[in-house]
């Protein structure tokens, strides 16, 4: 587990730059509004006995989002759970090859999930799914933060595979 | 052919798993073994209760108990309109006059509908005393529709939304003072937080039994007949269970100190009155189909 | 055999060093596969959708939330400070500051990890300067920081109710007074060691004057307002257990402005810590509830159930098993995801069992606490040997046996007396 807090990362990229940043302005802006909407629940139920009635169904769509985009940014942060203690004692060299191989096969999970996910979001519209709520929300839309989700986590796989190529090497 | 089949209940013990059990057990046996359903109980799958419709039309899940479909198949809901029936006649009626529109609705959804059942009437259940209708004003009530908000929001309530393992500490603690629900369903669970019933029956609840269409069809014409036969018998005969265990529940409930009060005259007439309206303008906003949908179920109970 | 197939390929890959979400998920695709082939995945789109929209879990942002705002402003230093004064005569001097400054931060912190953190980032430095024991010192915090789980609000009470849909009210109740009976057992450990060997504590004789308790004491207003916040609340009425981490979020951020410590920075860097945070927690409960789709789909908790009826095991002997399991996994996994593996595939056998599972809830959470504190994957031991340079985590280990023996110990007399985590909900909440 790593604690980071100088909030450095490695990084193979301008480009993985630039996506992790609008991913960590979307999550903070899903975060805060996590807060303000619970808290404008509590409140208006407490005080003036009026139930907004979508905060269930929203909070549950922040929950999505930040659960794939959260951990797209864990991963690149380097904090996502890792059991090192045989990784850590074995030759470098191996180290590496063993990296490269967990990255490809992550990549390749992350990749059935992003399908799969996908065919849902895509059979929520086709069948014109929404949520029987008052919102009626089309249900393919907060859908889609799970593949779009699942790709920003193989973009950071990508750059992770990178990294174990010493050229790619850099620190945003 | 082997089946996974789903329920959205994950009470072994209610007559809505106890009938589909019965179904999976007779089917097994009838069709000599031809067509195999295991069935999982509600949660264990991971599958949400309101994704069942699509889960069967995927082909995630082969057959299953759907109750809430609403979100897949919304002209459906013309039958949970607060008001519109109000006993096991209209219900009849009313069900069989939606029978070919639900069956086009479902089949759409590459879902085919073998039949169902049906909970007992939903009442009032509360942590405060009352007497009529107008007792509900100010008080904040669990919904799970917005159909159900229009009728609490009709009498001054406040309708809330909740996640139902919020609900007992919920009404333990006053965030929410009251249910609509039936005594042989979440009644049964959270009745010792809810001190009074009102029998006043705002809607019905059923669930509907399905399959998946390629499925179905794959089976021989034979498993297929008997899969329908087994359907349409245990279907009303869950639905019997469960009106005979309401008595039950109420009683046992009555025995546990819960006060029960009898509909007051006059309730029934004034709150159809109120919401009578509400059913038009819901079927206007919904489109054509609804209205067309609607206007059949009032022909045939003749409101 | 697809079961001993897929659990052996999860393992394998934890321990070979994969991230553990990965090797969750991976692990519960291949199970899938082996059970119906490829066409088995075409249920991971619902799936997923079923087990990450989930409003329940809204709870863990916002009480990882809460806690940074609180980390990141300095105020756990107040409260160390605060409650200094009132135990620092005991046999064992500061270090019942650890503990008891612990059990405070855990009334407001969902996790043991922030709770750890912040008393260990305060009291190693000044602990080690005094000429304390180290061992014992970093022993305390992380027996102190395992409180935060246990002690009301609770992250992994909240990932225990969503597999079990238990009531999380009733959970959070159960765990206080085995929070506070662990707190004081951890105390009269220390008190003992000191008196049997002074030298690990230097004695603090001097009294302390009412105007320094006074002070000190105002210390701890912000601290017991915001768990008066928080946990009113909740008993008050107001929030269901989840909205009220919305409730102390605000409530932390109003409390850091009020001592003048709010700043863009600080709010931003509380929000990117907590990102990655419940990011972390939220994907590992996210891919086990992939792998508990899998395990539900082969039914081999009900082939457990069946062979437990079989051998005729009894209640006793199932705890124990439950006990060892979670003692070797909590070796290398995570508290979180063993929860998430492990619950939804014994559960049934305990239901069979009679066992309450608002009780076995709480025992779950010790014996994650325990994981945490075991290595070489234990969450806490780094945190506490993260805090200082002159503490290595070879000394928190050292100095945690002691403690971890306590808990056994209390894990035993909560199967003698369950009434110790079950009088306060059914006294509470009927
Ligand atoms: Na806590
Ligand atoms: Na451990």
């Amino acid at each position: 587990m790593n604690h980071d807090s100088a909030g450095e990362y490695a990084s193979a990229g301008s480009l993985f730059d630039v996506i992790a940043a609008v991913t960590k302005i979307a999550t903070a802006v899903v975060l805060i509004s996590l807060v303000l909407l619970v808290a404008a629940e509590v409140i208006s139920r407490s005080l003036f006995n009026y139930s907004l009635g979508f905060v269930e169904e929203v909070s549950g769509y922040c929950v999505v989002m930040l659960t794939f985009f959260g951990a797209a940014i864990a991963l690149r942060a380097g904090s996502l759970f890792q059991v090192r203690f045989i990784i850590d004692v074995l030759p470098e060299g191996l180290q590496a090859w063993m990296a490269r191989i967990f990255a490809l096969l992550a990549l390749v999970i992350c990749a059935v999930m992003m399908m799969k996910t996908n065919d849902l979001m895509m059979s929520s519209f086709t069948r014109g799914k929404f949520a029987p709520t008052v919102l009626n929300t089309p249900l393919w839309i907060p859908q889609l933060l799970m593949p779009s989700g699942f790709a920003v986590i193989g973009v950071f796989l990508i750059e992770q595979f990178l990294l174990t190529f010493n050229r790619f090497k850099s620190n945003s | 052919d082997d089946w996974t089949g789903y329920t959205y209940s994950s009470v072994s013990t209610t007559s809505a798993v106890k009938g589909m059990n019965r179904i999976v057990d007779r089917v097994g046996k009838e069709t000599d073994g031809e067509l195999k359903i295991e069935l999982h109980l509600g949660k264990t799958l991971q599958i949400a209760s309101s994704d069942i419709t699509q889960a069967v039309g995927d082909g995630v899940v082969d057959f299953a108990a759907d109750f809430f479909f609403s979100g897949s198949v919304p002209i459906a809901r013309v039958l949970n309109l607060p008001m519109l029936i109000e006993n096991d006649d209209e219900w009849a009626k009313a069900s069989s006059a939606m029978e070919p529109i639900l069956q086009k609705a479902f089949a759409e959804q590459d879902v085919t509908l073998l039949g169902g059942y049906r909970y007992p009437e939903q009442t009032i259940f509360t942590t405060f005393e009352m007497k009529s209708l107008g007792d509900l004003n100010g008080h904040k009530i669990r919904v799970t529709s917005p159909e159900q908000g229009k009728f609490v929001e009709a009498f001054g309530g406040a309708p809330i939304t909740l996640a139902g393992t919020d609900v007992p500490t919920a009404l333990e603690r006053g965030v929410i003072e009251g249910v609509l629900t039936a005594s042989a369903g979440g009644a049964k669970n959270w009745h010792e937080f809810l001190p009074y019933d009102y029998r006043f029956p705002v809607n019905y609840g059923n669930s509907m039994i399905i399959a998946n269409t390629d499925a179905f069809e794959a089976l021989s014409d034979k498993d297929q007949d008997i899969l329908r036969k087994i359907v349409s018998e245990e279907g009303p005969e869950t639905t019997a269970e469960f009106i005979e265990d309401e008595k039950v529940q109420q009683q046992s409930q009555a025995d546990a100190g819960m006060k029960i009060t009898p509909l007051k005259d006059g309730d029934l007439a004034m709150a159809r009155e109120k919401l009578t309206p509400f059913w038009e303008t819901w079927a206007k906003e919904n489109g054509p189909q609804y209205e067309e949908a609607l206007k059949a179920v009032r022909a045939a109970i003749g409101k | 055999m697809e079961s001993i197939l897929a659990f052996g390929l999860l393992i394998g890959l934890i321990v070979g060093g994969m991230w553990v979400q990965f090797a969750v998920a991976g692990a519960g695709l291949f199970y899938v596969w082996l059970m119906k082939g490829f066409a088995g995945w075409k249920a991971l789109g619902i799936v997923s959708w079923g087990s990450a929209n989930s409003f329940t879990l809204a709870a863990i942002p916002l009480f990882v939330l809460m806690a940074e705002v609180l980390l990141g402003s300095g105020l756990s230093k107040r409260l160390y400070n605060g409650v200094a004064p009132f135990v620092r005569r005991l046999p064992g001097g500061l270090m019942h500051t650890n503990i008891a400054g612990s059990a405070i931060f855990s009334a407001i912190a969902g996790g043991s990890a922030p709770t750890a953190a912040a008393m260990s980032t305060v009291a190693l430095p000044e602990l080690s300067a005094r000429g304390y024991d180290k061992r014992l010192v970093a022993g305390s915090l992380a027996a102190g920081g395992t409180l935060g789980i246990l002690i009301p609000p609770s992250i992994t009470m909240i990932i225990y109710a969503t597999f079990t849909e238990t009531s999380i009210a009733r959970l959070f109740a159960a765990g206080m007074l085995p929070g506070i009976l662990l707190a004081v057992l951890y105390m009269g450990f220390i008190a003992v060691r000191a008196l049997i060997n002074p030298n690990l504590a230097p004695r603090d004789i001097t009294r302390s004057t009412w105007p320094e308790l006074g002070a000190a004491l105002l210390d701890i207003v912000p601290f017991l307002l915001l768990i008066l916040i928080v946990l009113g609340s909740i008993y008050g009425g107001f929030a269901t257990p989840t909205e009220a981490g919305a409730v102390g979020v605000i409530g932390a951020v109003l409390i850091a402005a009020l001592y003048r410590k709010l700043s863009v920075t600080l709010l931003s860097e509380a929000l990117r810590r907590t990102t990655i945070m419940s990011g972390n927690i939220l994907f590992v409960v996210f891919t086990s509830m992939i792998f508990a789709y899998a395990t539900a789909l082969s039914g081999v908790g009900e082939s457990l159930v069946a062979m437990l009826d079989d051998a005729n095991v009894s209640r006793l002997a199932f705890l124990l098993i439950i006990m060892v399991t979670f003692a070797i996994l909590g070796c290398f996994m995570e508290g979180l995801g063993m929860i998430a593996i492990i619950v939804p595939v014994i559960f049934p056998a305990l239901v069979a069992l009679g066992v309450d599972p608002v009780w076995f809830g709480v025992f779950v959470v010790i014996l994650v606490e325990l994981g945490q504190l075991t290595p070489p994957l234990g969450v806490i031991l780094f945190v506490v040997a993260s805090s200082s340079k002159d503490v290595k985590v070879e000394d928190v280990v050292m100095g945690t046996a002691p403690f971890f023996a306590i808990i056994l110990l209390f894990m035993l007399l909560m199967i003698a007396f369950p009434q110790i985590a079950l009088f306060l909900p059914s006294f509470t909440l009927g």
